[in-house]
């Protein structure tokens, strides 16, 4: 538990504070404390600073055919295999893994299920289930309306966020997810009033407690010895700053407008109905984002084991992928592969939308960071070595994109790490037995 | 059964012979500062399990760190010496401030508050000077390794204050000054200070709170206790009687071990583990748990040698009892049963390998053969200067730019089969050739193991062939340079050099290389054994003597 | 903090020189070697022209089954798009294999007793045969079972060796469907998958070869046996290597044992005899064999590969597949009661001696191995039972209710 959490409810208005503080009397700290952080109307707008940085899931069902998805080499500048071809225009938005897996160690390759809790948990038998969202979620989802929204394509309610016993259930209606966003409780965050929280005003008071000191510290040092402590102050001089920043007013958001109420889809059984879903829900979860309603979201284009069909026709995507006999022309099953370049076409359309809204410089992409990730390496055999996983994005300017990395056999749990020491998670280490990881991808890190 | 370290009175036995140089051609490293008096102060960064160990030793085992840590720089051989060298970046700040509150919410927890604060206030809605008071004041002291200051005290107790005012809750504000006190330089760096010395005019020492922290740091990689704080307080570290007490007990506590582990982390340089990462499709054998008991197993056996048995350090490079894992068994091709259900990890495993096996020695082992070795095939280049690195602390000078690596990398050339023919190939040119001695010739005797800690005795199809050399002494196998390393004086004198500087933190000064010296003398009086050298460190004046500020 | 040392080095310090004194039950044998099963699949050979290729279309299966229920094409429909009498659509229809509407149900209840609806599964032979076919290519592997060689009616000739009269009427039942089908190059699908999904989670199956020397021609003995530890996975989705296995002291599993003979590096079993094994229930709980042979290639890269056949009870191989009802059904595109026809009809040995229907099928195996040491329960006799009680319980739950 960190201190400011336990405010995370408890936002003071400045008279509310005021009147807090002369209630309580004894110690008359809270007016000049106060004082110190608002400007005299409270409305001022922090300059130069950069909107939050976003989380997102994207979850397909049934993995990739291996062979079929690789770019030929590793580095910038690739292709990606057949699958993937929808991504190629934001192949620089994106980082592809390669050779992952999840590490089984003494337990059941539950079908369908051990891949894409590997990913999200970095476990394929997690002791206390936390997927990485929520996790990611506890750092950059407390001061927003919403947690984090998810959505299905389905038609199910399925969804890869939890933690501890209970799943976050899924909206799968556009149109609800549309009324839960933006119906009367939406607040334009542009013009409602700023409160700053207590856990930062009692943060950034508290460091006085070390900078008072510092002349005093300095003085006993001597010339040659005092370099790295000296250097000490200037960081905690930033983290002041930080806490500066925090206390004002936030910057605008350029890219929050209130988006017309769109159609509704029938629920996605059908993957064509699935792709509309996604598509509608696109439009609503980058407006919420833009809106800063929300900094986490999960999508899930369909469940693990997908159940996706085509109209017409019972032979389920799953069915394809275990009864279908591989094509030898072409070396995979024809019909599972029209399913898994259609999930990737749908990923296309989500990634378009988020960089169809410009904020700056950038867009909304910019400052995500989503994960792509799949239950299955191979679901002919259920296998979960050559986890097909994606990120969308530079978590605003944190990481990379651009790469394929070809990891070599190396745990899922990498992957999620990067992830969380992008976002600022505080963590060196992440997954179980011989999932566990402290090595990020720090090549794709910027500093 | 439980241990006990006797620091057993050093016996003079006369000095033995004076310990030899490193050999012609290799640099010994130049550690010693032009100096002639004694060092400066340092003001070391801690470690971050010197950061955990306290937090653990202050709060409690239970508490959660979730942070990550700066990396540490080697400096002079050791992390300990770099640690001196660095600051915080502000990244790293906002991992120390992350982390400082989630402990401090830890400790003033409605689960913790009961054990860890030793007050009740008298309203828990609002702000109690004294017991503020208290628990900061207690805490500091352990946290800060001294006493707080009567300005640091107010300050601190002061954000507590303020923050449970504005809280209403005196709990969040004790948290809140909890982890400023967590973040603050004087818990995160060891801030040494101090003062005349009153035994020799014009000359400074360490004050006694230094001096306190200089010795927990050095015997058990952690922050005084409240008795070697008490004795500091009570100016009994200033006497001779009152060190010997207070390094004794040191030295026979089990927290000796933690020391004398973290020592060898640095000293072996097992921070580049972290990295180490295997072709999975050539050693598959090699995974996650793989990599994290390789280096357990000859911690372990170090330990054993020279705390368990009391041995004569030289022989962990002889020793073939060694501890072992189911895991590590699969590696070694040694059979070795699980004792525990299936999905629990098994406990360490005492084993030995009988006489005449060529795994005799920590050189044999996977966390130094497949830590110094390539992705997919082994490197007798890398680990002949790990070697002259890690353990007999001599400098091999970097490679020159434009080496035409081919004939080294390709596993599969049928006209080099294996590693000594492509390494005597790759020799030819007269420019590598000055160097490559001085690695590849001990490397080479090690190729029984491959790059991924298993045995061989063929590579592609052709025997190996491990006859070797080092420094003029030739041998046949790994067991034969386990014997020469043992015996090479660069082993000793190496160990007692970075024992020296770890405990101060600093390389040596021209000033202090007489007491290097006579340490190097006395290890060989004391039949290498690690105790009696530490003990000899902790009690030496060089240890705690400073510069005029 | 005193007992950290000692928590690590209690039993280290004293087990030393002790740990590994394990008399293994055929020490008088010169040479010893131990492999851990890491695949078991059924030995296939599927050929051009055998059979047709079986893959069920869900939609066309299930109006079938409706259809013999006697249901109207318009009731079938309906049903089907999940449309209520009064015209409204309840979002229920056929969603195949993991829907929860009524067609489900109407499958797994196809069966009839007494005119009741009962499950299919349990109740196979209360619904007809649904003639699933069967192999009728020439090919297979497996072992001449019943000594009658090319004599032995309905049997295969080996691809590889020409051997006749090869006994595999388990490939024969099941060799038509599409997860079936495969060679020793391609694994066939169904057991690819099932022993993949289970093998780091169950005890491990242990080959040991004894023999005066095993790089020459001569005799040998052949031991098969279970493990208390499970195959741990190695980095690269593999089975570890040299891995020490605790071998399980139930006597049950501790019969296994055959005469054999060495040539070329082959190992084949000469004095056949019963086999008797647990596996994990998604496999085949208990496995029973009689006239167990096996023929085991010893491969310089010192791994293990070969063929163990017998005759096994057909009714067992049938629950393996049964047990996982209509999702299982569905998602192999397997006709269960065509399944336990096959079997039934195929089966070749152990006549029941009331019915004559026989109780036992020709099967074949390919079973692959890893090196491993072992560890033998000598330790129990004398009276040190912490072995077996430190085994774990196997919970059967690991199937997965979906798949």
């Amino acid at each position: 538990m960190s201190i400011t959490n336990g405010f995370a409810q408890h936002r003071f208005g400045r008279r509310n504070v005021l009147r807090g503080m002369l209630g309580g009397g004894a110690v008359t700290v809270g007016l000049p404390l106060l004082d110190r952080f608002l400007n005299s109307n409270g409305t001022a707008f922090a300059d130069g600073k950069a909107l939050p940085a976003c989380f997102g899931t994207w979850l397909w069902g049934l993995g990739c055919d291996p062979g079929h998805w690789e770019p030929k080499v590793a580095g910038t500048k690739y292709e990606f295999g057949t699958q993937m071809a929808a991504l190629q225009p934001f192949r620089d938005d994106t980082n592809l893994f390669i050779g992952l897996k999840v590490y089984l160690d003494s337990h059941a390759a539950a079908p369908h299920n051990a891949g894409w809790i590997g990913c999200t948990t970095g476990s394929p038998a997690p002791p206390s289930f936390a997927s990485i969202d929520t996790i990611v979620a506890d750092t950059i989802g407390t001061r927003t309306r919403f947690k984090s929204l998810e959505v299905a394509c389905d038609g199910t309610k399925t969804s890869v966020s939890r933690k501890g016993a209970t799943a976050n259930a899924s909206e799968n209606s556009p149109a609800a997810l549309y009324a839960r966003v933006f119906g009367p409780e939406f607040k334009d965050p542009n013009a409602a009033e700023f409160t700053p929280d207590i856990g930062d005003i009692m943060r950034k008071s508290s460091l006085s407690a070390i900078t008072e000191q510092r002349q005093e510290l300095m003085k006993k040092l001597g010339a040659a010895d005092r370099a790295g402590v000296d250097q000490y102050f200037t960081s905690i001089r930033e983290l002041e700053k930080q806490l500066e920043i925090m206390l004002e007013r936030p910057a605008p958001l350029e890219a929050c407008a209130i988006p017309a109420k769109g159609d509704e889809a029938p629920p996605g059984y059908i993957i064509d109905d699935a792709t509309t879903n996604n598509k509608l829900f696109a439009r609503i979860l980058a407006h919420a984002l833009a809106c800063g309603q929300t900094n986490v979201i999960n999508v899930l284009f369909s469940e693990p084991l997908s159940n996706l069909r085509r109209a017409g026709s019972s032979m389920t995507y799953h069915m394809y992928t275990h009864e279908e006999a591989i094509d030898t022309s072409v070396g995979y099953q024809i019909e599972a592969d029209r399913f898994r370049r259609q999930c990737f076409a749908a990923l296309a359309d989500l990634l378009g939308t988020l960089k169809g809204f410009k904020e700056g410089p950038g867009t909304l992409l910019d400052r995500m960071l989503i994960v792509g990730f799949t239950d299955v390496g191979y679901a002919k055999t259920h296998g979960v070595d050559n986890m097909p996983m994606l990120t969308f994005g530079k978590a605003g300017g944190r990481l990379k994109t651009g790469y394929a990395i070809d990891a070599k056999g190396d745990t899922v749990a990498r992957v999620g790490l990067t992830v969380q020491q992008a976002l600022g998670v505080r963590t060196s280490t992440w997954g179980t037995e011989s999932n566990t990881t402290g090595r990020p991808f720090a090549e794709l890190m910027n500093a | 059964m439980v241990l006990r370290w006797r620091a057993a009175a050093i016996v003079a036995l006369g000095a033995l012979t004076v310990l030899g140089s490193g050999p012609a051609g290799s640099a010994s490293e130049a550690e010693t500062s032009a100096v002639m008096g004694p060092g400066p102060l340092v003001q070391r960064r801690l470690s971050p399990e010197q950061y955990r160990q306290i937090i653990s030793d202050v709060f409690g085992p239970f508490i959660t760190f979730g942070g990550r840590f700066e990396p540490d720089v080697r400096e002079g051989g050791l992390l300990a010496i770099g640690s001196g060298k660095v600051g915080i970046t502000a990244k790293g700040m906002e991992e120390y401030d992350g982390m400082a509150r989630n402990i401090a919410g830890q400790v003033v927890s409605e689960k913790n508050r009961g054990t860890l604060i030793p007050c009740t206030p008298a309203d828990a809605k609002t702000a109690d000077n004294a017991c503020a008071t208290k628990f900061l004041g207690q805490a500091g002291r352990l946290l800060f390794r001294r006493p707080l200051t009567d300005g640091e005290l107010r300050a601190q107790v002061r954000v507590a204050n303020d923050a449970a005012t504005l809280s209403k809750n005196f709990y969040t504000g004790l948290g809140v000054s909890l982890a400023v006190m967590l973040e603050a330089p004087q818990f995160l760096f060891h801030m040494q200070t101090s003062e005349p010395d009153p035994s020799s005019k014009g000359q400074y020492r360490l004050d006694a709170y230094s001096k306190a922290s200089q010795l927990s740091f050095f015997l058990w990689n952690s922050s005084p206790d409240d008795e070697l704080l008490t004795a500091a307080e009570k100016g009994e570290l200033s006497t001779q009687k009152g060190l010997t007490r207070q390094v004794d007990r040191l030295l026979t506590s089990p927290r000796l071990e933690g020391g004398v582990r973290a020592f060898f982390v640095d000293m072996l340089g097992y921070d580049t583990f972290i990295n180490l990462s295997k072709d999975a499709q050539i050693y598959p054998n090699f995974t996650a748990p793989v990599t994290r008991d390789a280096q357990e197993q000859t911690l372990l056996t170090i330990l054993d040698v020279v705390l368990q048995q009391r041995g004569d350090y030289r022989d962990v490079f002889t020793t073939r009892r060694t501890f072992l894992t189911p895991v590590l068994g699969s590696i070694y091709g040694v059979k070795l049963p699980k004792t525990s259900p299936n999905s629990v990890a098994d406990p360490w495993r005492a084993y030995e390998y009988a006489e005449g096996d060529p795994r005799s020695g920590i050189l044999t082992h996977a966390s130094f053969v497949a830590l110094h070795s390539h992705p997919g095939r082994s490197s007798p280049t890398l680990r002949g200067k790990a070697l002259r690195q890690f353990v007999l602390c001599q400098r091999v000078p970097d490679p020159p730019g434009n080496v035409d690596f081919t004939v080294i990398q390709d596993t599969n050339n049928p006209n080099f089969k294996t590693a000594r023919e492509r390494v005597t190939a790759h020799m030819t040119t007269p420019a590598c050739a000055g160097c490559h001695k001085l690695m590849d010739p001990m490397g080479l005797s090690l190729e029984n193991f491959d790059g991924g800690g298993g045995f061989r005795k063929i590579e592609n199809g052709a025997n190996i062939d491990t006859s070797g050399e080092l420094d003029g002494k030739k041998f046949t196998d790994s067991v034969g340079l386990g014997r020469a390393v043992h015996d090479n004086p660069s082993a000793a004198s190496c160990l007692v050099n970075r024992v020296s500087t770890y405990a101060l933190g600093r390389t040596v000064t021209r000033g202090e290389a007489a007491w290097v010296s006579d340490l190097q003398k006395t290890f060989a009086t004391v039949g290498y054994r690690i105790p009696d050298l530490l003990r000899k460190v902790a009690l030496s004046d060089e240890l705690y003597r400073v510069s005029a500020p | 903090m005193a007992s950290t040392w000692v928590s690590k080095f209690g039993l280290g310090l004293t087990a030393t020189g002790v740990a590994f004194v394990g008399l293994n039950p055929s020490s008088a044998s010169a040479e010893s070697r131990s492999w851990a099963v890491s695949s078991l699949t059924q030995a296939v050979y599927s050929e051009e022209g055998d059979c047709p290729s079986i893959a069920i279309d869900q939609d066309a299966f299930a109006r079938k089954q409706l259809t013999a229920q006697g249901r109207s094409l318009k009731e079938i429909d309906m049903l089907m798009d999940g449309v209520n009498a009064d015209g409204t659509k309840d979002g229920n229809g056929y969603g195949g294999g993991h829907g929860t509407g009524k067609v489900h149900y109407m499958l797994i209840d196809r069966a009839r007793k007494d005119g009741k609806p009962v499950n299919v599964y349990q109740y196979p032979s209360y619904i007809a045969d649904p003639q699933v076919p069967t192999v009728t290519g020439k090919h297979a592997y497996g072992f001449n079972l019943d000594g009658k060689g090319a004599a032995s009616p309905n049997s295969f000739e080996d691809p590889d060796t020409h051997e006749k009269g090869i006994n595999n009427q388990y490939f024969r039942a099941m060799g038509c469907l599409e997860n079936h089908r495969g060679s020793m190059k391609v694994k066939q699908t169904y057991w690819n998958y099932v022993w993949d999904a289970v093998r780091y989670a169950m005890p491990a199956w242990i080959i040991t070869v004894n023999a005066a020397d095993l790089s020459k021609d001569g005799d040998a003995t052949v031991t098969v046996e279970r493990a208390l530890d499970h195959v741990e996975q190695d980095a690269n989705s593999g089975t570890r290597t040299n891995f020490t296995f605790r071998i399980d002291p139930d006597k049950r599993f501790q019969k296994n044992v055959y005469p054999a003979k060495i040539k070329n590096g082959v190992v084949e079993t000469t004095v056949a005899g019963p086999f008797r094994m647990n596996a994990d229930p998604y496999v085949i709980t208990e496995w029973k064999m009689q006239q167990t042979h096996l023929r085991l290639t010893m491969k310089a890269d010192g791994t293990l590969d070969g063929v163990l056949g017998g005759y096994m009870p057909w009714y067992n191989i049938y629950y393996a597949y049964a047990h996982t009802g209509e999702s299982g059904e569905m998602s192999f595109g397997i006709d269960m009661p065509g399944v336990y026809y096959n079997l039934r009809k195929h089966a070749d040995a152990n006549p029941d001696p009331k019915t004559g229907q026989n109780r036992d099928i020709s099967v074949a195996f390919r079973v692959e191995g890893v090196p491993a040491f072992v560890e033998h329960p000598v330790q129990a006799k004398a009276g040190n039972k912490k072995i077996s009680q430190a085994a774990p319980a196997r919970s059967p739950t690991t199937v997965a209710s979906r798949d």
